[in-house]
């Protein structure tokens, strides 16, 4: 028995229910197979455009053939919505105002959590939803379906409550229809659903006006309501649209098993269990889809998982499987069956299971557990069987901000892989619970079918891009031209009271035999002469940007010559007797730099991008490998810092080194000296220094540049156009096509919108004959 | 053993016991979400015939509110609360029973452990910041936790049994589970990670606390919020007690009619805490008394600049 509205001689049979259960879908195709109950027409709770979406779709996956599918597990539709709830009025004026900028143009994120809006929601294909089931059966049977809801509205804050869990094995419907529709109904939002519920009440009086039997089935919450609209006579039937709203954004997508739970019943292998035991609508017949109780499944589950980890022996010892056997599992048992007493249910949910199992269980059992949860004796539905379509899955990783998902295209490469070829992030409304599940599971769970990142299989670093080193080389290059080089020169000047460096003998001498009678003394001077940037034994350079106030505090980093160097140097025994001796990492630049995300459109081509609060070079860009070891042999490899390793512990080891082979102890919280000073021991004769303005060098500085008779020329950052100066500062970090850092791909190259040569004829001329010649 | 209301005998000593801790209704503001949290604690803690109650710990950052968890549940469930405050300090003999000079001289009395007391009089006792004890301080404990649920006291030469309805819980700072010895983690299951509320949830608590304030509180929220944002890049990963000092702050600068001043006269505040006793926070809140306190607390600089290195 199913409730029923009788009107003029015209009955609704109405099937209320909590979405994805496959009770209510079992007792949909129920009716729809009795001979006497059969509908005339069906009627949803979805917009009439999503439900003639939904509707051709699933006749183009092969419903309403005479042998029946099983249903992909899991398709879905995006769709999007422009509405935001009028409770969030004052919040959105106040954040206009605060942020100077109209609502659409501010980030996902804040609509999404200050005004509980996500430009897109979702629908899915679950076969165990009542309204998928229905629309199937409307297909099967050839009647027509009509979605008698709204097709865009805003949602408010969710709210939950406490419903009763329907069970397989004695399902009354009219009887839990009556003993939860009050409850269900607490979790209404007055202001919209009201609305919502008067539209479908209009117009599924209005199909009971074209057709003597309707099936209607949606949300428990709205019954009641829904019932008391329907008996009232102030409410008049109202036409359904054909297809909706034509401006309507739809998008067939599939979903990622990792975000696909919240769109199924309990535990996702329901839906096989569904689909193997579904019948289709169109042969009568009187018995019920069976289904099994929750609790079974969740036997299954723990019984299959256990298994595993018992059954296989890498990685766990003998004393974590007893540990685990003698009171891990017990106690896990106990909890779980606790928290079902406590929320009166048959079987814990997954997100109590996981939640438990985190908190209780060695990592080895969580990945048996979830590989159980996620084994839905079928494949999950993939690009492999849909390659036309985005995949929407979870983002993994700390501090994303719930709601974060990722719209991945694919593509098939040569070997049968569909790899990423484009991310789109969006944001989905979420809760914090269905985010902490999601996480376990995609930490604990690979998806076999999981899209691939393109280049995974080519082992080697990123480089940074070309023009990024060019242009910052070049206008170092072009800064030390434009330097005076203030020469140390002993003189000698006549003595006037200041013995200076001492008397200048010869010179005194010379004075007695003129006749003059003057002493002379020796004295330094700085005398001035231009300098000529030599590209082949370059001076060190340094740039310091002023600091950003960003979230992210910035970072030290070195960067290498090139892992490959030894491959591409001339005298490969030299090279080899001085790395064992020295260490084989040579420094070509250390940074102090933040990291920030990847623009949206470079996702695909750039693996990380920073930006530099200052950097130190040690000369020569090492574009790639080639141009690097040219360099270091120029300079019989003592242009730079060395380590041991690429690996040797990064900035604290170089910390080491100055320590030991240049008596400088260097502290990094006065980063900008700390800049200078790792430049110093690598000059020749100057170090020249683009800085802001205001950039006064400490006085150790001075102190040790003196020492060493090198000069410090500081050039005003403000002599380059700033918009180059804030180019500089972005670096970007890209995938080379080989390890020597040589070639990029054409696609690299569109997405930054630069040659990958250019600004190289900023650098000197003998740097640029490095990067021509090839070997 | 026979219990009166403040002593206990053992064996043939007389011992005092602490007290309970009764989470005072009108000084905490009402308790928000954490259902979850809840039930899994609810269902640790439940026995049977064949089953000790488990022990659980909850791990998270200072302010997160697990002590508050624990607060809730034992109003919920009418349990006397024991809450053993743990330290660098604490012996293992402490967590048992210490000893004090008597009213008369020449006596000593012994005074029960809020966990001996727990366990005699069937309560719930928290170790908090259990992170922070000794190993060695804790290794009496391992009888408590498992199935002898007893504790030697060397001082009384006596062995304490739990009542029945004894439960234990502990907690510590997400940084100091590490410092525990296996021997202690390993009985304590299970692990409940108490993580940041939502930000409706965070919301929800501000606008608890602000209860009978003007009604601009949404908006002082929101205003929060946006700070918050740009101050951490995130909305929502606030510990509920961050959040609610810097209302409270905001409410006092209120209350003395803070404005201007205080933007040069930065340590003013140091000395209002103490003259604004009373809960509830002042009605007049403005933005800029939020500003001042966001500032106070978040955004001033702090003088190392934080590098990574
Ligand atoms: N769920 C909550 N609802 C209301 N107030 C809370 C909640 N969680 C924490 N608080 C408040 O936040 C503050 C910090 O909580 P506390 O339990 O002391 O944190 P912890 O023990 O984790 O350091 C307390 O004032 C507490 O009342
Ligand atoms: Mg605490």
């Amino acid at each position: 028995m199913v409730p029923e509205i009788n009107i003029r001689g015209s009955i609704l049979q109405a099937i209320p229910a909590i979405h994805y259960r496959s009770v209510f879908a079992a007792k949909v195709n129920a009716v729809c197979r009795h001979k006497l109950k059969r509908p005339e027409a069906i009627a949803v709770e979805l917009g009439p455009g999503v439900t003639s979406e939904l509707t051709s779709w699933l006749r183009e996956l092969g419903c309403g053939k005479s042998k029946g599918i099983l249903l992909p597990n899991m398709l879905g539709l995006l769709i999007k919505n422009r509405l935001i709830h009028p409770q969030y009025r004052r919040t959105a004026l106040f954040l206009q105002e605060y942020y100077r900028m109209s609502l659409n143009e501010m980030p996902a994120s804040i609509r999404n959590k200050f005004l509980n809006f996500s430009d897109r929601y979702m629908i899915s294909l679950c076969s165990t939803d009542s309204i998928i089931e229905a629309i199937r059966c409307g297909i099967e049977l050839d009647i027509p379906v009509f979605g008698v809801d709204l097709d865009e509205f805003a949602s408010g804050q969710e709210k939950d409550s406490q419903i009763e869990e329907p069970k397989a094995s004695a399902f009354n419907l009219s009887q839990y229809v009556s003993r939860n529709e009050k409850i269900a109904a607490l979790a209404r939002d007055p202001y919209i659903d009201q609305r919502r519920e008067i539209v479908m009440a209009a117009r599924l009086k209005y199909l009971m006006d074209q057709h003597k039997h309707v099936l209607f089935t949606g949300g428990l919450a709205h019954w009641t309501q829904i019932t008391t609209l329907m008996q009232d006579s102030l409410i008049k039937p109202a036409d359904i649209p054909d297809t909706g709203n034509p401006k309507l954004n739809i998008e067939r997508v599939i979903i990622h098993p990792g975000m696909s739970l919240r769109f199924s019943d309990n535990f996702p292998v329901m839906s096989t269990i569904y689909e193997q035991n579904r019948q289709i609508a169109g042969i009568s017949g009187h018995q019920e889809v069976k289904l099994p109780d929750y609790q079974i499944i969740y036997r299954e589950i723990i019984q299959k998982a256990t298994e595993t980890f018992f059954g296989n022996d890498d990685g766990v010892t003998g004393e974590i499987k007893e540990a685990v056997e003698s009171s891990h599992l017990p106690d896990l048992d106990w909890i779980l069956s606790n928290l079902r007493l406590i929320g009166q249910r048959s079987a814990p949910s997954i997100s109590e299971i996981l939640e438990v199992a985190g908190g209780k269980m060695p990592e080895k059992f969580c990945k048996c557990l979830t590989k159980a949860i996620m084994d839905i004796r079928r494949e999950w539905a993939s690009s492999l069987q849909f390659p036309d379509l985005r995949v929407i899955a979870p983002v993994n990783g700390e501090g994303i901000e719930t709601g974060t998902y990722h719209l991945i295209k694919t593509e098939q490469d040569g070997e049968n892989r569909h790899v990423i070829t484009d991310k789109e992030k969006i944001n989905i409304k979420a809760n914090n619970s269905e985010q902490s599940s999601e996480n376990k599971i995609n930490h604990w769970w690979k998806w076999t079918d999981e899209p691939k990142k393109r280049k995974d299989k080519i082992h080697f670093c990123p480089w940074i891009w070309p023009p990024c080193e060019a242009l910052l080389y070049g206008t170092a290059a072009r800064a030390a031209k434009i330097t005076n080089v203030r020469v140390m020169e002993k003189e000698s000047t006549i003595f006037e009271g200041s013995i200076g460096d001492g008397p200048d003998l010869k010179s005194t001498i010379r004075s007695i035999i003129r006749g003059e009678n003057r002493i002379y003394v020796k004295t330094a001077s700085f005398r001035k002469r231009p300098h000529i940037p030599d590209g082949k034994h370059p001076d060190p350079s340094v740039f310091i940007f002023s600091g950003e106030e960003t979230a992210e505090p910035p970072h030290w980093s070195l960067l290498f010559a090139g892992s490959s160097v030894g491959d591409h140097v001339s005298d490969k025994a030299r090279f080899r007797e001085f790395c064992s001796d020295r260490g084989s990492a040579f420094v070509s630049t250390i940074t102090l730099e933040q990291s920030c995300s990847v623009p949206l459109n470079l996702v695909s081509s750039v693996n990380s991008m920073s930006r530099l609060a200052g950097i130190t070079i040690f000369g020569n860009p090492c574009i790639n490998a080639i141009q690097g070891a040219k360099w270091l042999e120029d300079n019989d490899f003592t242009c730079c810092p060395v380590l041991s390793s690429h690996y040797s512990g990064g900035f604290e080891s170089l910390i080491a080194y100055y320590e030991a082979n240049h008596r400088l102890s260097i502290s990094p919280e006065d980063w900008q000296t700390a800049l200078i000073l790792f430049a110093l021991p690598y000059a020749h004769e100057q170090v020249v220094i683009i800085a802001p303005e205001h950039y006064k060098p400490s006085n150790i500085l001075y102190k040790e540049a003196h020492q060493r008779n090198i000069s410090l020329s500081l050039v005003p950052q403000s002599f380059f156009p700033a918009e180059k100066i804030d180019e500089m500062r972005n670096r970007y970090a890209v995938m080379p096509m080989d390890k020597d850092g040589s070639t990029f791909s054409p696609e690299v190259e569109k997405a930054l919108g630069q040659q990958s040569t250019q600004y190289y004829n900023m650098l000197p001329l003998y740097m640029q004959k490095q990067l021509k010649t090839n070997y | 053993m026979e219990t009166t209301i403040r002593q206990a005998t053992i064996g043939n000593v007389t011992v005092y016991k602490s007290e309970p801790f009764d989470p005072v209704n009108s000084y905490f503001s009402s308790f928000i979400g954490r259902r979850n949290e809840l039930r899994l604690i609810t269902a640790s803690w439940i026995s049977g015939a064949h089953k000790m109650p488990l022990n659980p710990i909850l791990i998270g950052v200072p302010g997160i509110g697990k002590n508050r968890l624990v607060y809730e549940i034992a109003k919920k469930t009418s349990h006397k609360l024991f809450i053993f405050q743990g330290h660098e300090d604490v012996t293992a003999e402490e967590l048992c029973v210490s000893v004090r000079f008597g009213k008369t001289s020449n006596t000593m009395d012994y005074i029960l452990s809020p966990l001996a007391t727990a366990m005699i009089e069937g309560g719930i006792c928290l170790l908090d910041e259990i992170g922070k004890c000794r190993p060695k301080a804790l290794a009496l404990l391992v009888s408590v936790l498992d199935e002898r649920r007893y504790i030697d006291s060397n001082l009384l030469g006596e062995r304490i049994h739990a009542h029945p309805g004894f439960r234990f819980i502990a907690a510590t700072n997400t940084t100091d589970i590490n410092l525990l010895p296996e021997f202690i983690l390993s009985r304590m299951r299970p692990q409940i990670n108490v993580g940041y509320p939502s930000k409706d949830e965070i919301d929800d608590i501000l606008r608890r606390e602000c209860d009978g304030l003007n009604s601009e509180v949404d908006d002082l929220i929101d205003l929060f919020w946006v700070m918050w944002r740009e101050h951490t890049g995130q909305l929502g990963s606030i510990a509920p007690r961050d959040a609610l000092y810097l209302f409270g702050l905001a409410s006092r600068l209120s209350a003395i009619g803070e404005t201007s001043e205080y933007a040069e006269h930065g340590n003013a505040i140091s000395g209002i805490a103490d003259t604004f006793p009373d809960k509830g926070l002042h009605t007049g809140i403005s933005r800029v008394h939020l500003e001042m306190a966001f500032h106070k607390l978040f955004t001033e600089p702090k003088l190392e600049i934080p590098i990574r290195i």
